[in-house]
């Protein structure tokens, strides 16, 4: 099977199968786009993923390979959290450094089934909690005057009555 | 799952681009974004601007004004963060067209009032009350009635607090709700009272000949007359707000229809 190089913001390489490589819809744009020959092994530079972040990114999409394509967003469709694979679960037990690295990676090569649940894992974390447990789960400081955060409350408040 | 405590020198939640924020929020329920609102300013500004897309996910065409002038809505929808546009727009369609009720299809109503958990009805010899919960009246089971009261003719009633103030034929009557007993009632010379405004320490009755009365409420029990005005024609309205006392006359015979007085005590 043919191979690609690809090299993370630090230098490293990484040899990766064409066909798992182009999971990515931007290395595939690239590849097509710019007339990479496949069969030489080109170097693909990746100036924005770090090489801890791409060698996870290659580890998820290798396992992922033989998935059919994600379906489209169906707009109608209530967005479900609670379906992620545990294989995934997993893959995502790492610290929230790393999963925002992964949902910047995944946003950035265009690999739209790890962005769809490196972001469910995030919604997963605020779901059912209160602004302040919000806060302290990410580390989010408070910026509100009294008065704003009263402010905002009463806005809220219209839509709570549903 | 991951709850560990962000480092510090790695990127934060509320740092990322919002296009990203977006693929996140769009998996919370509206409870979940109301949370998310109240932790900084960053979330709430981005959650009100981009409202619409996370909750219905596409642009919705919200209702933002009942002004008819193309470029008055145009303003308004350009001014205003979605959140804010659909919190109108909810408004509007929910208090025009969505609280109907038939209940009294067929029988007039002379005189209600409307509180946040009560509705007030005035009809016949009675005046009751029914809770309101969500916007919706509950007909079933009136929560308090005043009843025996003498002519069929009720004019009308005000409710404030504690105290209501009836004009029934020529019957003026105070009722407490604590203590569920009328604690004044006096005739007005057999005359109809077309109008009356209670606020918490005086009322003004304003009746068919002509004449208005004012009252001084001490201790919001004990009425005292203070004075009666006669104008040249009958009086329909009274309001009473603070020192000022606005009066409204059918304006046949003098060519005032409007009379307000500043009321010294």
């Amino acid at each position: 099977m043919p191979q690609i190089k690809l090299q993370s913001s630090d230098g490293e390489t990484f040899a990766v199968d064409v066909e798992i490589a182009k999971c990515s819809v931007t290395i595939k744009t690239m590849l097509e786009d710019l007339g990479m020959d496949e069969e030489e092994e080109e170097v693909v530079p990746l100036p924005n993923v770090n090489s801890a972040i791409l060698k996870k990114v290659i580890q998820w999409a290798t396992y992922h390979k033989d998935d059919p394509p994600p379906p489209e967003d169906d707009e109608n469709k209530e967005k479900r959290t609670d379906d992620i694979s545990s294989w995934d679960a997993d893959f995502l037990k790492v610290d929230q450094g790393t999963l925002f690295e992964l949902i910047l990676a995944a946003n950035y090569l265009d690999i739209k089934g790890l962005l769809d649940v490196t972001c469910k894992t995030v919604a997963n974390m605020i779901k059912g909690k209160a602004p302040e447990e919000i806060r302290k789960t990410f580390n989010i400081k408070n910026d509100f005057t009294a008065s704003e955060e009263e402010q905002v409350r009463k806005e809220n408040e219209w839509c709570e009555e549903k | 799952m991951s709850e560990s405590v962000c480092e510090t020198d790695t990127i934060s939640l509320s740092e990322m681009a919002s296009e990203i924020l977006l693929n996140i929020l769009k998996y919370l329920s509206v409870p979940d974004l109301l949370n998310m609102k109240l932790t900084c300013r960053r979330f709430c500004c981005v959650i009100n601007s981009f409202w619409d897309q996370i909750v219905f996910k596409h642009p919705l065409s919200l209702l933002v004004t009942n002004q008819s002038s193309r470029q008055m809505q145009k303003r308004c929808q350009n001014i205003l963060v979605s959140f804010t546009k659909h919190r109108i727009s909810n408004n509007w369609q929910r208090g025009t067209y969505k609280e109907t009720s038939q209940f009294f299809k067929q029988k007039c109503i002379p005189c209600f009032h409307l509180e946040k958990d009560r509705f007030w009805l005035g009809r016949g010899t009675y005046i009751k009350s029914y809770a309101r919960y969500r916007g919706n009246v509950d007909f079933h089971y009136p929560n308090n009635v005043i009843d025996r009261l003498i002519s069929k003719h009720l004019c009308k009633f005000v409710v404030n607090d504690d105290l209501i103030l009836s004009g029934n034929g020529p019957n003026l009557r105070l009722h407490s709700l604590q203590s569920k007993k009328c604690i004044f009632n006096f005739n007005l010379n057999d005359m109809e009272i077309n109008c009356l405004d209670l606020a918490s320490n005086c009322f003004a009755v304003g009746s068919r000949d002509c004449k208005l009365q004012f009252y001084d409420l001490v201790q919001k029990k004990y009425p005292i007359w203070k004075f009666t005005n006669c104008y040249e024609d009958r009086i329909w309205s009274v309001a009473l707000n603070h020192r000022k006392l606005a009066i409204g006359t059918a304006a046949n015979k003098s060519s005032t229809s409007l009379i307000v007085l500043d009321i010294e005590r």
